[in-house]
């Protein structure tokens, strides 16, 4: 019964889940992207206009778009590579003086390639909850905002997150079942009663470690970066928010209170309620507990590792790219 | 199959979510249904069996009852009854999703007993999945292996679940399906030692008997255990 309800449930995600949408632009592309951006920054109304109003300027804008030469966006665009410092202070606007701080003396081009990267990240068509595409300029910003200082101290999740994807689906509820005593909540009881030949993977110490099929790197750093993310047992009570548990159990209750003993369950931190990680030997899958929604990452994306499209998806349904970006940029200013 | 197919794999809950002392009520009834059914092909071949259901109107009413009621047990047993929490309520029995479990399989066994559009009894893993050699364990059809040869067959699959499930999710529905609906017939019948003989040396017969047929003492003490657990 075990293995049958959790093979179920691995199905059903797996089948049920929206798979995202991934879209690379080339250099030519972003740069057409961000001279719109700058075109629309410079034309921005003031909020609690009129909607008629609103309206007629925003044809305004189409008209003027339309008729905008060829020559004068080629303009903008070489303007955006010659003088990157344009970039910054754009950036500074959007996420404020304060947290941008001053540019470095020389912008390298790396920091070049990711100011152009957040423009496109926190721009309004890819900055809302509503939209399921991820970009790969998205994508660079988490990656150089976990690439320096968040690696190395995943180790422990890295660990447990790999011993999530080693045990088969129904193994660990059999075991918490047949084994009820001995049964401490651990993952690494049910890998080794299986596999006692089991070896952990060495855990990553930089950013070229995290091997592109599995996803317990990124998961594991983010994880660091974005600790109210929980990952969720595909094998637990309610892994995708159908009972609308807050809390996951881990260990089954060996008292008669129904109600579950706080040590059986992973700890009191405050975990987002509405959105999780639910990690099995299948996949990982981010799970909108609130809707009933699941999403998958694409079969293959381009450059990157696939997890990273989840990982943006969640900063943009929670509204948290802003941050991430600052984090990133001066993360990249202060190694460089 | 299809049917069964599409109730494992939605995620759509229509249904007036149940309380437990109304879940408990409908269990028993499910059970009493599927006891009436299988004392009804008694001693029967399918062929018979499903000829009898169409002439008699009492057992086709009780099918269609057991098939109204199959999704939302499928979905009780999958998502709404808790896998984890009182698991050592009744000592080495069953929680309720073990109950739900046990009632789900029992009702797609009945099922495929009765519906000659499952025609079921002719597949092979490898009629299933042809390419994947790894899994081909048995040459049997799936609805005849003894216990031992199930236990082995499931183990197998579980083994390889992720591959499958990638490899075409709807296959490898079929296949849990035709696993569950054996399962429901191991857990139907009292069954002679030749059929379930249990490599697992968790006490052979006497295992399967203990925690699989005796589902009527199992259902009155879930009714206890649901009080106390509470909504």
């Amino acid at each position: 019964m075990n293995t049958f309800v959790c093979m179920a449930r691995d199905l059903s995600i797996h089948h049920n889940s929206i798979e995202l949408c991934y879209k690379f632009f080339d250099e030519d592309e972003s740069k057409q992207f961000i001279a719109g951006e700058f075109t629309k920054a410079i034309t921005i109304l003031p909020p609690n206009v009129h909607h008629s109003i609103e309206s007629c300027f925003m044809k305004i804008q189409q008209n003027k778009m339309s008729s905008f030469k060829n020559d004068n966006i080629a303009a903008l665009k070489q303007s955006i590579q010659d003088n990157p410092v344009k970039l910054w202070e754009f950036l500074s606007q959007e996420l404020g003086e304060c947290n941008m701080g001053d540019p470095p003396r020389k912008i390298s081009e790396k920091l070049r390639e990711l100011l152009q990267d957040s423009v496109i990240a926190i721009s309004s068509e890819y900055n809302t909850v509503n939209n399921n595409t991820v970009t790969a300029s998205c994508i660079n910003v988490i990656k150089t905002a976990l690439e320096f200082f968040y690696i190395v101290p995943s180790a422990d999740k890295f660990r447990e997150i790999n011993l999530m994807q080693e045990v088969c689906p129904g193994q660990r509820l059999n075991y918490a079942h047949d084994f009820v005593h001995f049964d401490t909540g651990q993952l690494s009881q049910v890998v080794y009663l299986h596999n006692s030949k089991f070896k952990a993977k060495p855990a990553p110490s930089c950013i070229t470690d995290w091997a592109l099929t599995e996803v317990a790197g990124p998961i594991a750093a983010f994880l660091q970066l974005v600790p109210d993310l929980q990952i969720w047992l595909s094998d637990s009570d309610d892994p995708i928010g159908i009972l609308s548990d807050l809390k996951q159990i881990t260990k089954p209750d060996l008292t008669k209170n129904s109600q579950p003993l706080i040590g059986n369950t992973t700890s009191t931190q405050q975990f987002n309620q509405k959105w999780a990680m639910v990690v099995n030997k299948n996949d990982a899958f981010l799970v909108d507990r609130e809707n009933i929604k699941i999403y998958k990452s694409p079969e293959s994306v381009k450059f990157h590792h696939r997890i990273f499209t989840l990982l943006v998806l969640y900063l943009r349904k929670n509204n948290q790219l802003h941050g991430i970006c600052t984090l990133a940029i001066n993360a990249l200013k202060i190694n460089y | 199959m299809e049917h069964a197919t599409e109730k494992i794999l939605s995620l759509e809950f229509k249904e007036k979510r149940m309380s437990d002392s109304e879940k408990s009520t409908i269990y028993r009834t499910i059970n009493s249904n599927i006891i009436s059914l299988l004392c009804f092909t008694k001693g029967l071949d399918m062929i018979t069996a499903r000829k009898n259901c169409e002439d008699s109107i009492n057992t086709e009413t009780i099918l269609c009852l057991v098939a109204d009621n199959a999704q939302s047990i499928l979905h009780d047993f999958f998502w709404l009854s808790r896998c984890c929490s009182l698991a050592t309520k009744i000592v080495d029995t069953f929680n309720s999703m073990h109950i739900a479990g046990i009632l789900a399989v029992k009702s797609l066994y009945v099922l495929s007993l009765y519906n000659p559009e499952y025609h079921l009894e002719a597949t092979k893993i490898k009629d299933i999945f042809p390419n994947e050699k790894t899994i081909h364990v048995s040459q049997k059809c799936i609805l005849k292996v003894k216990y031992s040869e199930f236990v082995y067959i499931v183990t197998n699959i579980q083994q390889y679940w992720d591959v499958l499930v990638k490899l075409d999710s709807i296959k490898a529905c079929h296949l849990l399906v035709l696993c569950m609906t054996r399962f429901g017939f191991f857990c139907s019948h009292q069954l002679s030692e030749g059929i379930l003989d249990d490599i697992q040396k968790k006490g052979g017969y006497w295992f399967v008997e203990k925690n699989i047929c005796n589902i009527k003492v199992v259902l009155s003490e879930f009714h206890e255990h649901i009080c106390l657990y509470g909504s």
